[in-house]
């Protein structure tokens, strides 16, 4: 971690709370990250494991009923904790950018995609229509979208799903943010569209130096893209490091079990033998004693269900939050 | 779309031919026209020779084809009781009754637009109760005594407005606030459920997202797809207003179709009863239609292929 004066994003012990009918749902436990200026950090995980509230509680667009606590959120210097909507609203498209998992569903069906588009650019950069628009047809073509006069005029169920993925790319981006916030934006993609908008993005984010933060379960999207990794389970980081030291030397059991699960990605797998993770993620209401991975731990001892779960502690290139006995004897110290 | 403006055009046709074979058996089979036109005091005799005269001693089938014929071509007979054609009583009521439908359907879609709209953005809040009485309210109320208890207050009392009549605009207030008000619920609920799904749907976060301010994210992204449906209502609702103002428009003494309808039937006048009937099955079947043309013209999924 270290430079911590040139990082981007600053996310110190957030936690994010929604009350549900039978209890309180802890989406998000007690998570700190830093993304230096330019890089990409991606966090990774199964579907439910609160990769999408920590996106979602960023730029605070959290459900209504759902709170979300930290000791710091800073984004681009912006302390973001204690903003009105009207400040939120002002930074959102502007300087942080969003892109959704549902190109399918994301986009208004009653407008056209010139008139989503413009209208970013009318609000945030004071642009006047004609000049939203041709600002519109030259981000269609940077991310590879021809005929983009027609296209501004049609509507977003004319357009195939990597067309319109790719829209939403080319608006968010219209504005210039510094951050962009990527929630698993290729996995509703066919794998050959996936590709293409994946490329895309990625060299958008080189060329313009955006910071980026991108959430998936796709492994191998991660290996592709990130700088950094972030390994969530049941709404922590059990692993983070750099994307080489996490790659290379998982440590923490659930990330060897995650890598696993991709065939040919590790050596050790045999032929054909393709990797699961018994079990399922434990639910997120209420408190969890001890460590959430517990009853799915291959190396769990009796320890691991005791007390309020291992704080994460440095091994080797990165944080790792797990008890195990082989890691007794690693550096301790307080989180990042 | 020239195929399916047919096919509308066709089923439109024989539905109003099956309503008005309809209401001819039944008010041939309920009412003797000759009894009635007799009069009390006329003795069987009379009565046989008004039957004769004016053809009721034919079989049924042949009066209706007769009428039938007359009435495509515009001619639907003179009323007994007025001693003038009926089509010219129909076009001479007509703007009374649209003018009434026309302005109730717009304080409608005024007040249940607005009040879904926010019961949608605070709901379970004190804002979605009131909405939400109001509805009831609208339901619940029986129209000839919310139509007397505006009268007596704002009539009668406070002397503000006309008690009855057609011959100015004020006249209209309080049948449009009664026609209106009972017009309000099916609005307001439509336009609350629909508010309530589409601010839930992924657009509006994307909305949300691209840092739009509220105004923007509510009415013009939110607000235009969950009024499609409520365009639909609210054309068969306008339907229902132009159709259903019999009661008011008697209470208010306005001359318009209502009141005809009302007239007529007091009177057994067949040839106004039928034809009044008849162009009120046409305002439901063209506004069904109209429902659907709006209904596509809002929608760019039906509209741009």
């Amino acid at each position: 971690m270290g430079m911590q004066s040139q990082s981007f994003v600053r996310v110190r012990n957030l936690s994010i709370d929604i009350p549900v009918t039978n209890g309180i749902l802890h989406a998000v436990r007690d998570v700190s990250f830093e993304i230096p200026k330019g890089k990409t950090l991606c966090v990774v995980g199964e579907s439910g494991s609160g990769k999408s509230m920590l996106a979602l509680g960023l730029i605070g667009l959290l459900p209504h009923r759902a709170t979300c606590v930290s000791t710091e959120l800073s984004i681009g210097g912006v302390e973001m904790r204690g903003l009105s909507g009207a400040e939120l609203s002002q930074l959102r498209g502007r300087r942080i950018a969003m892109i959704f998992q549902e190109p399918m569903t994301s986009l208004n069906p009653c407008y056209t995609i010139g008139d989503q588009m413009t209208e970013m650019a009318v609000r945030h950069m004071k642009m006047r229509l004609s000049e939203a628009r041709d600002c519109a047809r030259q981000w269609l073509e940077k991310v590879g979208i021809p005929a983009s006069s027609e296209r501004l005029r049609q509507y977003p169920h004319q357009l195939s799903g990597g067309l319109r993925q790719r829209v939403m790319i080319a608006m968010m981006l219209m504005c210039e943010p510094e951050l962009i916030i990527a929630d698993e934006p290729t996995t509703a993609l066919d794998v050959t569209i996936q590709a293409q908008v994946l490329h895309v993005l990625a060299s958008l984010q080189r060329e313009l130096g955006l910071t980026m933060l991108f959430i998936t379960h796709d492994l191998g999207v991660v290996s592709r893209i990130a700088d950094q990794i972030a390994v969530m389970y049941a709404g922590s980081f059990v692993e983070l490091g750099t994307a080489q030291a996490v790659l290379d030397t998982p440590t923490h059991p659930y990330t060897q079990g995650l890598l696993a699960c991709i065939p040919g990605f590790t050596s050790k797998q045999e032929k054909g033998a393709l990797g699961t993770i018994p079990g399922a993620v434990p639910s997120l209401v209420g408190n969890i004693s001890g460590c959430a991975f517990f009853n799915r731990c291959p190396e769990a001892v009796p320890a691991c269900a005791e007390g309020e779960g291992p704080i994460a502690r440095r091994v080797g290139q990165q944080w790792v939050r797990c008890l195990m006995p082989s890691l007794s004897d690693a550096n301790v110290e307080t989180p990042v | 779309m020239l195929i399916y403006l047919l096919r509308r055009f066709g089923l439109a046709c024989w539905v109003a031919l099956c309503v008005s074979i309809l209401t001819f058996a039944l008010l041939h089979f309920s009412i003797d026209p000759a009894i009635a036109m007799a009069g009390e005091d006329a003795t069987s005799e009379d009565i046989e020779l008004i039957r004769i005269a004016y053809g009721y001693d034919r079989p049924v089938w042949i009066q209706f084809g007769e009428w039938f014929l007359r009435a495509i071509q515009g001619d639907f007979g003179v009323s007994p009781y007025f001693g003038l054609p009926v089509q010219d009583l129909i076009l001479d009521r007509m703007p009374v009754t649209f003018t009434l439908g026309a302005l109730s359907i717009v304080f409608a879609l005024g007040f249940g637009i607005p009040l879904g709209v926010l019961a949608a953005i605070y709901p379970n809040t004190w804002i979605d109760r009131v909405s939400l009485s109001v509805g009831v309210f609208g339901q619940a109320i029986p129209n000839f005594w919310f139509s007397l208890l505006l009268m007596i207050i704002f009539a009668v009392q406070l002397q503000w407005l006309p008690v009855s009549g057609s011959d100015s605009i004020w006249s209209y207030v309080l049948p449009t606030i009664v026609l209106g008000t009972n017009a309000i619920p099916p609005i307001m609920r439509l336009t609350r459920t629909g508010m309530l799904d589409t601010l839930s749907a992924d657009y509006i976060r994307t909305a949300w997202a691209k840092g739009l301010p509220p105004h923007i994210v509510f009415f013009k992204h939110a607000l235009r797809n969950a009024i499609i449906p409520v365009v639909a209502v609210a054309s068969i609702q306008a339907a229902h207003l132009l159709g259903g103002s019999i009661v008011v428009e008697s209470v208010f003494a306005l001359h318009g179709l209502g009141m005809l309808a009302y007239e007529s039937i007091l009177r057994s006048d067949i040839p106004t009863m039928q034809a009044v009937i008849l162009i009120f099955s046409a305002f439901f079947i063209g506004f069904s239609a109209l429902s659907d043309v709006l209904n596509a013209y809002f929608d760019p999924r039906i509209r741009v292929q």
